[in-house]
């Protein structure tokens, strides 16, 4: 018979109200056994809304009907709460619905799909890390491996199972494993460690206080190892200590059959044939009755080998010919396989025709078991195939991901370059503009001293004209007409006396216009302070104020960097163009004035002034200061609303 | 009668006649003097007529300062010549006659030809064109009005100055900029700009402009 891990999980996430009556009902069912109350909670369950815990109740309910062997039930609700998971994604619905699926087949004795769907349940489980579910999903398909004499495959997944089971500690499914262990190492004669596992299993068991037949059951089992390593003393004692236990035949009246048949089985190769018929008897009626099909046929070829004990050749060959028809029957191959032996060896008539049946039946079953265990690895390895291909798709799935983030930073880098040198690209601009204007501006200054020097040259040139030829020639003529005798009367000769100091008066006159227009040159104003003056003169005429510039113990302009002359008219046409927008102001005041090596100006107005600490610093502002700091000097603003402001910037000249 | 070789170096023939008239006038009045006359109106000439007749051949030269520059450009102006003459014909008695009437003018050629007669134009009128030429031949120093207040001027001064003050004080006059002097006095920007400060405190303008400065030094007959 089976022993699937069937133990459920309570996930209760219900806290709904319209859920409780599905779980009422199913609780209903678990009570009364009766598969009614499944349908009713099903249909309920499939008007709510909410798919995650329909697909949770829809497990409970195939699980349920499961239990209670409503086939159709079972399948309709477990496929509904696969597609359900698989729609949701919900990777433990998978692995559960696959779990019901492997114990519902395991049960119809349809291995391979019962393999496969616990082959996918522990491939979902370990997705999820589950080590408890997957150890046991490992130990089903051991299990069946086992039925089909896989025997290594099945104890490779033991040792995975007993390792994860160690590692989260739990006991009765490493108990499990070991017994299952134990009966692989029986099954394959390697008794040595066949004794050891389910003696390690009876160790665990001690420890665990565990209060089913479970013990029983392993004691029977340790008693069969002994049975078939022929130690038929030892194996009677562990028969009887399973038997010790007087509830026995309460809680598990099939186990107590099996022992009482093993018991009886193993006193009879030992040769101790008392109570023996009795016990087989007892142990025959009590399978009977509870429907033992492989058990009843165990127990008939087991009473067959009595009578041959006790050379009743024909009640032998009836035993084992039912024995044989019920294996047959129930697809009991391993049985049908020892009754045909058996009646080989006692039926002399018909041996060769048994021996016949015997060598093709075994040969079929090892072809089957072969084929078997070639589904088994085909299912392992298509998975391995799916799990290898889904590592691909992962690693595509990363990688395309991790290019697409490479694309991304180098696509905002890129933007980020551009960017950046589009600034640069405006700054140089800016720079260059700047160049420019100071470049125009330079070329101002060398028109304007251009225009002076030649309006200097012109004024010597007629001043020395004047001088040089003119008076020469005048006073030549003047001269000439004083050494002239004038024949007349005294009148006449006064009046050209009085002619020549005209003339001579008008010399001097000349002279002088000629001096003042050498001397003129030297109040000339300075060019740059005319540029200045004619910056000052444009805005004024703009603004509508009067002005006035002083240029105390004249600068020496020539000698100051083209920098300094170039910032300061900048700074000037700044602070004008600021006074002209929001001063009002009437009147402005430029004063240049030389303190020690300090160039210091002054710029004040009358206007309406403006608050110097709340005042958002403009651009106007900031580019003064910037020209300032340029040329490393400093400045001063003072501003009262309505008394006009200030400014005083103070610059060293022989910046170096 | 006392003949008198006369040179008379003058580029404006007017002039030159009327030096004639005036030497004609003295001949005429007095009996005393008469003139044998040579003249040129330019330096190469004048330089020829001076090397022919030999040194101390001419009593009185007549010689005007504003003359074109000679053809081997040694002689910039009739002043350069004056010095020629100073060294060449000692005893020769130079009549310089110019139209300039700057103070500096006339002090550089006080200094440098250390002239018997110094006339300004200007001051001329025919009398005082004879009355000078005169003096000179009685060994007077024959100076035009102009010449003499200067001098009068330079007697009375406390203030002295040298050659550089004086040169710094011209070209300032003349609208030389501050940071050209270097290209005309040898000295460095500092020097020069020390020595302003100094011919100011010594005018008692120390915070005055270079403006004042100048109309002082003018005043006081300095340029």
């Amino acid at each position: 018979m089976l022993l699937f891990f069937n133990c459920k999980k309570n996930n209760n996430l219900s806290k709904f109200s319209s859920n409780e009556r599905v779980l009422s009902f199913i609780e209903d069912s678990k009570k009364s056994n009766n598969a009614i109350y499944l349908y009713k909670a099903d249909s309920l369950n499939s008007r709510i809304n909410n798919d995650l815990i329909q697909n949770r109740n829809l497990l409970k309910i195939s699980y349920q009907a499961y239990k209670l062997k409503d086939t159709n039930l079972f399948k309709e609700t477990n496929l509904k709460a696969y597609k359900l998971s698989n729609k949701l994604k919900d990777t433990f619905g998978l692995a559960d619905t696959h779990w019901n699926f492997g114990a519902f087949y395991g049960d119809k004795e349809r291995l391979d799909s019962s393999y496969y769907h616990f082959f996918q349940a522990y491939k979902y489980f370990e997705l999820l890390k589950h080590q408890n579910y997957s150890a046991k999903m490992l130990y089903n398909m051991a299990f069946i491996q086992s039925r089909t004499t896989d025997f290594i495959e099945a104890e490779a997944k033991l040792f995975q199972a007993i390792s994860k089971n160690k590692s989260i500690n739990k006991y009765k499914s490493l108990i499990r494993c070991y017994s299952l262990l134990g009966s692989i190492y029986s099954e394959i004669e390697d008794f040595e460690n066949s004794i050891s596992y389910h003696e390690k299993a009876l160790d665990e068991l001690e420890r665990l206080k565990d209060n089913s037949t479970f013990k029983e059951r392993i004691l029977n089992d340790l008693g069969v190892t002994f049975q078939l390593k022929k130690e038929y003393g030892k194996s009677i004692s562990y028969f009887k200590e399973a038997l010790n236990n007087d509830s026995l035949k309460q809680l598990d009246v099939n186990l107590f059959a099996k022992t009482l048949d093993n018991l009886s089985y193993s006193k009879l190769l030992l040769g101790d044939t008392l109570d023996v018929k009795l016990n087989f008897e007892e142990s025959l009626k009590i399978r009977e009755q509870e429907n033992n099909y492989s058990g009843i046929v165990i127990n008939k070829i087991h009473l067959a080998e009595y009578h041959i004990v006790n050379k009743d050749t024909l009640k032998a060959i009836k035993s084992l010919k039912e024995a044989y028809n019920l294996a047959k029957k129930v697809k009991n191959n391993r049985d049908v396989l020892s009754s045909l032996k058996l009646l080989s060896k006692i039926e002399i008539d018909s041996s060769s025709s048994h021996l016949k049946k015997y060598v093709s039946l075994s040969d079929r079953l090892k072809k089957e078991e072969r084929q078997l265990n070639n589904t088994f690895a085909r299912i392992r390895f298509e998975t391995d195939e799916y799990i290898e291909k889904a590592e691909k798709l992962r690693l595509q799935k990363s990688l395309l991901f991790l290019s697409i983030i490479a694309l991304l930073l180098i696509f905002s880098l890129a933007y980020f370059i551009r960017i950046q040198k589009n600034k640069n690209k405006e700054l140089l601009f800016q720079s260059q503009q700047q160049l420019a204007n100071e470049e125009i501006y330079k070329l101002l200054l060398v028109q304007k001293s251009k225009l002076e020097e030649g309006r200097v040259k012109e004024r010597q040139r007629i001043s020395e004209e004047l001088h040089d030829g003119i008076i020469g020639k005048i006073f030549g003529a003047r001269i000439g007409l004083g050494f002239l005798n004038i024949e007349g009367d005294k009148e006449t000769q006064d009046k050209h006396d009085k002619y020549l100091d005209n003339l001579q008066k008008i010399e001097e006159e000349i002279r002088d216009i000629s001096h003042k227009l050498k001397s003129e040159i030297l109040s000339t104003k300075d060019d740059y302070i005319s540029i200045i003056e004619d910056l000052v003169r444009e805005k004024s005429e703009l603004g509508n104020f009067d002005y006035q510039i002083f240029n105390e113990d004249p600068i020496h302009w020539n000698e100051a960097s083209e920098e300094i002359k170039i910032n300061i008219y900048r700074i000037i046409q700044e602070v004008l163009q600021n006074i002209l927008k929001h001063s009002q102001a009437k009147q402005v005041k430029l004063k240049f004035k030389k303190i020690k090596e300090n160039l210091i100006l002054e710029i004040i107005d009358n206007g309406i002034g403006f608050d110097v600490k709340n005042s958002k610093k403009g651009i106007g502002l900031k580019n003064i200061k910037s020209r300032i700091n340029k040329l490393e000097g400093n400045i001063e603003l003072n501003s009262d609303v309505k008394r006009g402001t200030s400014i005083k910037l103070k610059v060293p000249i022989n910046k170096k | 009668m006392k003949l008198k070789n006369v040179l008379i170096i003058e580029d404006h023939p007017q002039i030159t006649e009327s030096y004639k008239l005036a030497l004609q006038k003295i001949a005429n009045d007095s009996n005393t003097y008469n003139f044998k006359i040579e003249e040129t109106s330019t330096i190469d000439n004048a330089l020829k007529i001076l090397n022919k007749q030999g040194e101390n051949f001419y009593d009185i030269i007549f010689l005007d300062i504003k003359l074109p520059k000679s053809s081997d450009g040694k002689f910039l102006s009739g002043e350069d010549l004056g010095i020629y003459i100073k060294k060449k014909s000692s005893n020769s008695k130079i009549m310089i006659s110019t139209t300039f009437n700057d103070n500096h003018r006339i002090n550089n050629i006080f200094k440098s030809i250390n002239p018997e007669g110094f006339l300004i134009k200007n001051d001329l009128k025919p009398k005082a064109l004879v009355n000078a030429i005169e003096e000179l031949l009685e060994g007077i120093p024959a100076y035009s009005k102009t010449v003499k207040v200067l001098l009068r001027k330079f007697a009375t001064n406390d203030i002295s100055i040298d050659s550089i003050d004086r040169q710094i004080l011209y070209y300032l006059s003349i609208g030389v900029k501050m940071s050209d002097l270097p290209k005309f006095i040898p000295m460095s920007m500092s020097g020069i700009e020390r020595r302003k400060r100094q011919l100011k405190e010594s005018f008692n303008l120390s915070k005055a402009n270079d403006k004042q400065l100048v109309e002082k030094a003018k005043e006081k007959g300095f340029i």
